[in-house]
């Protein structure tokens, strides 16, 4: 049987309000303006974002070359990664709006920012020796002791930016936390990755016995936790899940490497061939983890 | 303001449309944005699911919360009335808006053809974008009062019915002093508009 269709054409004018119109254009330009200065205000806290995972990735590169595993290699990722956190660290303190902003509302804030340029300083050149001289123990001590010191001050930084961004807006406020919540969650398994097998590396070379240790089960346990949350949600970590199947496909790549290193991970003693696979899976991990949150981060699933 | 009955039918014609119609008697209403033809349809494949985030039930409330039926003297419209208004806003004389009042990261990711995207932050009495927007929809300021006689209606909508930003956008525009008539509320949102396998911009 044919069925007669119907379409309705809508003829053509050129209203005021059509899309073409100067107002439609002038109200369009308001809101791209505003996004652009948002754009701005964010990539303060890109800078502090990115920072987080590069001090656990220097400090394990390091203890790499300590243990002679691709030592000219990973003398030129340990400067690359220093002169990456060097460059974001004064974009950081340049960007004076917002310190001062983050000042009025954090006192602590300042001298957050003054320890962490003192100590990044010496961390710096620290990297900077070992760049050149791979046997240079003193730099070496210096970075292994120092990096959680550069990351938990940076996190610090990161989490008064965030706060002094709030919105005033309570809806937008509420919708924004959720946000930051997941984008810093998603990410954290990377750096929790970085630092297990920089503590392990730290056990091999004998420095902090007792507490890399202690830090790895803990972590390990952390680790694991977070992997199943970002699926299945934690009401404590402030995670929903997510039933997205892009992102689930992408989440088990990350599971399968994470329980192959943790294989890895619990045993005792590393053979050469194992750490070196360990380090693979490590690197697989980053790249396979950064997938997912550049997923979450275009995804509004949450 | 009262909203005007909808012209008939402009132009009827026999095509070769799919089975998936919006009503009985339309299969499809053809409208122009850009110089571009936009065909807004359902989607024709019986066997489509949505796989976007408009599948999910379940999200935070706050700030997910279920919204109310009316906001205030507001009229709530569904999706047969807003495509009456899409085509009468395609005519010159029209005095209408579509307005997505979403931020940017949800309507990004897609919209209702002929839609505005004007978030609803920037229509708090504290944004510094407040005046100039007022001004570009026709409002003026009188003894310190704004006057939204010369602005056009507006149809206001977000993500739908757990979705505030929309109800936030209209109280908004209300406390400023725009007339309750003058605003139309579509609830179901983009989450009605997707599940209906409307076209999206």
């Amino acid at each position: 049987m044919l069925i007669k269709k119907m379409v309705l054409f809508v003829l053509v004018g050129t209203s005021l309000l059509s899309s073409g119109s100067t107002f439609f254009k002038g109200l369009t330009d308001i809101v791209d303006g505003a996004e652009k200065e948002k754009a701005e205000k964010h990539k303060v806290l890109n800078y502090a974002f990115k920072q987080r995972m590069r001090t656990q990735l220097i400090a394990r590169d390091v203890l790499l070359i300590k243990m002679n595993f691709n030592t000219a290699y990973y003398q030129k990722e340990a400067l690359k990664n220093a002169d990456a956190f060097n460059e974001n660290f004064y974009k950081l303190i340049n960007s004076k709006e917002e310190i001062e902003n983050a000042k009025k509302q954090y006192p602590n804030f300042g001298k957050k920012i003054e320890d962490l340029n003192a100590t990044w300083s010496k961390f710096y050149k620290s990297v900077k020796n070992i760049s050149k001289d791979s046997n240079d123990t003193k730099s070496m001590h210096f970075i292994v002791e120092n990096n959680i010191k550069i990351l938990e001050n940076i996190a610090y930084i990161f989490t008064s930016f965030i706060k002094s961004y709030q919105s005033h807006d309570k809806l937008e406020a509420s919708m924004a936390h959720i946000k930051s919540m997941l984008y810093t969650q998603v990410g954290k398994p990377r750096l929790y990755f970085n630092q297990i097998v920089k503590e392990k590396l730290a056990i091999k070379e004998k420095i902090h016995l007792n507490e890399s240790q202690k830090d790895i089960e803990t972590i390990i346990t952390k680790m694991d936790r977070l992997m199943k949350a970002l699926k299945s949600g934690d009401k404590d970590l402030e995670l929903s899940g997510t039933e997205d199947r892009v992102i689930l496909e992408k989440l088990l790549i990350s599971q399968k490497i994470w329980e192959e290193g943790k294989e890895l991970l619990l045993k005792k003693k590393l053979t050469k061939i194992e750490w070196a696979t360990l380090i693979e899976k490590n690197d697989l991990f980053i790249k396979a983890q950064t997938k997912v949150v550049t997923l979450v981060r275009s995804s509004n699933d949450n | 303001m009262k909203f005007r009955l909808i012209a008939p039918l402009l132009l009827i014609s026999c095509v070769n449309a799919g089975e998936v119609k919006i009503t009985e008697n339309l299969d499809a209403l053809i409208i122009k944005e850009n110089g571009q033809e936009i065909k807004i349809e359902r989607i024709q494949d019986t066997k489509n699911r949505l796989t976007s985030s408009f599948t999910k039930t379940s999200r935070e409330c706050p700030p997910y919360c279920v919204q109310p039926m009316k906001i205030g003297k507001v009229e709530t419209i569904g999706e047969l009335d807003l495509l009456k208004y899409i085509e009468e806003m395609q005519k010159e004389e029209s005095d209408m808006l579509l307005i997505d009042a979403r931020t940017r990261d949800w309507s990004s990711e897609g919209t209702i053809p002929s839609a505005i995207n004007l978030p609803f932050t920037m229509l708090n009495k504290d944004s510094k974008y407040l005046e100039k927007i007022l001004k570009l929809l026709g409002a003026s300021r009188r003894n310190g009062e704004w006057d939204f006689q010369s602005v056009p209606s507006m149809i206001i909508f977000s993500n739908g019915i757990w979705d505030a930003q929309a109800t936030k956008a209209i109280k908004s525009l209300v406390s400023l002093g725009c007339p309750e008539s003058k605003i139309l509320y579509y609830r179901g949102g983009m989450q009605s508009w997707s599940i209906l396998g409307l076209t999206t911009k």
